[in-house]
């Protein structure tokens, strides 16, 4: 457990909800060795977000997102040694989540064409997931919840990043291993598609 | 909803429909001892890795028969006339 090792709390802003920036080169000097105490502290301080990135992206599914959330922090714990300090380790944690929900849904993809009975029970659940959000949220939330699952995963992906993690073109764009001007294409794409799903007229 | 067209009513409406979520602390904490386990897995001298350690033993006790059996023959030849 965390508790065995001198874990070092240097790392986080008062917030604890990122690791500030003076202390974020130590930080990293630490992960690449594989610090114990450094790696609780990633882990400590990510967790949730990559867990509510990851939630929403996968149609808010708790067991999905949580076995991606695993693959992420494992494959981040592996490629640790490897990490050069060119993006934020938020962005970085972020770009292996994204690309575990996209190898989630290829294999998805792949195994679809043996299941019959199976799709029909999720299919099932989608529908119970779609009835209690509408009784919990309310029409309007419900209706966007909809739309954005029914989205391409690369729109959709896009979308939460801008949107809800509020994040700018340039961070979306290493996350998604895009160029920027790529990513803005993508964006007004993603929008335009929300908007023909949610029934309502475009941006002028 | 029709006075939806700016990107502010698109941010708004994203945000209400994907509130933060959060892992249940029993998954959490299940995670972070796997992390910590796979930490001094990875962390741990090369020679007392798992596969590395057995490929070792296995050298030493492949190498301890042989120069038994090497022993035996030896001896087995200087007691003969």
């Amino acid at each position: 457990m965390a508790q065995t090792y001198k874990i070092r709390a240097v790392y986080n802003t008062p917030m604890a909800d990122s690791i500030s920036k003076t202390n974020e080169a130590q930080f990293i000097k630490d992960l690449r060795r594989r610090d114990p105490g450094a790696v609780a502290q990633l882990y400590n301080t990510y967790a949730d977000r990559i867990y509510s990135l990851v939630f929403h992206q996968v149609g808010r599914n708790h067991e999905v997102a949580q076995d991606i959330v695993q693959e992420t922090f494992v494959a981040a714990l592996k490629s640790a040694t490897k990490f050069r300090n060119q993006s934020k380790v938020y962005t970085w944690l972020c770009s292996i989540a994204n690309n575990k929900v996209s190898d989630f849904y290829r294999r998805q993809k792949r195994q679809a064409k043996y299941q019959t009975m199976e799709a029909l029970e999720a299919d099932q659940i989608g529908d119970e997931t779609l009835a209690a959000d509408f009784a919990e949220t309310g029409e309007r939330q419900a209706d966007a919840r909809q739309a954005l699952s029914s989205l391409p995963l690369h729109y959709r992906q896009v979308l939460i990043l801008k949107y809800v993690e509020e994040m700018p073109v340039l961070q979306i764009s290493k996350i998604m291993g895009r160029s920027p001007k790529s990513i803005e294409g993508l964006l007004t794409r993603a929008r335009k598609e929300l908007r023909a799903k949610l029934a309502i007229p475009s941006e002028g | 909803m029709a006075g939806l067209t700016g990107e502010n009513e698109i941010r708004e409406l994203l945000k209400s429909a994907c509130p933060p979520a959060a892992p249940s602390p029993e998954f959490k904490d299940q995670l972070l001892q796997d992390l910590t386990h796979r930490v001094e897995g990875l962390t741990r001298p090369r020679w007392r890795q798992p596969k590395v350690g057995a490929s070792i033993a296995a050298a030493v006790i492949s190498a301890a028969i042989g120069y038994g059996i090497w022993l035996g023959q030896a001896m087995e030849a200087t007691l003969l006339p």
